[in-house]
């Protein structure tokens, strides 16, 4: 219950993001790279929070996306920066999250960082999370998490923001806004 | 640019339900993705590698319900199965000991929903590769299922 209380604040708190700055960062790209939220600035940028050890809803929120970027034009994969943020810097590495990435496109980004780096990107951007209960899994723990697309123009706006399971026409629609 | 899209709903990912950890053994099966009433089709994997899923169709022909209540593969150190669930969906968490396919009906096991998980993959899956896992149903007893690995 108390879960599912949070879960529901999360959603109602991010919905504020949207028609303001997104929150600025830095945090450190799988090739060891600094990237900040301010640097992006002229890219379409899509962030999604998750962890490499998620069985079913990053993978098919990533593909999803993938998918979505693809269709906007050849290189679109290229122009349009992708991060996924790590919710589990624990266990995520440079060297997992690039493995993980790179499964949805080449150009996707997996960004990580310490527990202080990442505490306050996790806060501006109401992500929520909380380690579940393991029972008996193989699987170590599992999060259960927010599962949220943010879509930041190019003027660093965030216009959209997307649950994961709404229609892939829906983020489809709102992601050529922002690219064309 | 405008009319900002306000999120509706959180999903969130996980899982949960344990029925087995990793038997890895495979033992002589039943039939080849089917016994007298269980019939699995359209079963799928994803490119993964480490974590990986397992999405397919049960189909239960049978006049009494079934359970599946454990898996297993050699592809991966243990082979569960789970399920995700939405959180603002109204209910509580609950355990499901084994997933029942109603008498006459078919459960789809799909993403957002029902999977079999592959945890610690032994190699990467990439499009194409085909392997086998094991679905064990109470009445039926195990049930070879051949799985492809789709494209995202």
């Amino acid at each position: 219950m108390a879960i599912h209380l949070m879960a529901i604040a999360a959603a109602s708190a991010v919905s504020a993001l949207v028609g303001t700055a997104a929150p600025d960062f830095t945090l450190t790209d799988q090739a060891g790279h600094a990237f900040s939220m301010s640097g992006q600035r002229g890219h379409v940028t899509v962030l999604y929070f998750g962890y490499t050890h998620c069985p079913d809803i990053c993978p098919t929120t990533l593909a999803e996306v993938a998918s979505v970027v693809r269709q906007l034009g050849p290189n679109a994969d290229r122009d349009v920066r992708v991060a996924f943020i790590t919710d589990d810097p624990e266990r995520d590495t440079s060297k997992t999250l690039r493995d993980y990435v790179t499964l949805f496109d080449p150009w996707f980004l997996g960004l990580d960082g310490t527990g202080q780096e990442l505490a306050p990107v996790y806060k501006a951007y109401h992500v929520w999370f909380t380690k579940l209960p393991n029972h008996g899994s193989a699987a170590g723990y599992l999060l259960a998490h927010s599962s949220f697309i943010y879509m930041v123009g190019k003027d660093g706006v965030v216009h959209y923001v997307h649950d994961w399971r709404d229609d892939r026409s829906a983020i489809a629609r709102d992601l050529r806004k922002l690219y064309q | 640019m405008k009319t900002p899209f306000v999120a509706r709903r959180v999903a969130f990912g996980v899982l949960y339900a344990t029925l087995g950890a990793g038997i890895i053994v495979l033992l002589a099966a039943a039939s080849f993705g089917a016994s007298a009433n269980i019939t699995i089709h359209d079963a799928y994997s994803r490119p993964a590698n480490d974590m990986g899923a397992v999405f397919l169709t049960i189909e239960n022909a049978g006049s009494i319900d079934e359970q599946l209540d454990d898996a297993r593969s050699t592809v991966a150190g243990a082979t569960e199965v789970h399920e995700t669930y939405t959180v603002a969906s109204g209910d509580a968490m609950r355990h499901i000991p084994s997933l029942t396919i109603p008498a006459g009906k078919s459960v789809t096991l799909k993403p957002g929903g029902y999977h079999i998980m592959l945890i610690g993959l032994k190699n990467d899956l990439r499009p194409g590769d085909r392997f086998t896992i094991g679905l064990h149903f109470h009445d039926a007893g195990w049930i070879d299922v051949p799985v492809v690995v789709r494209p995202f």
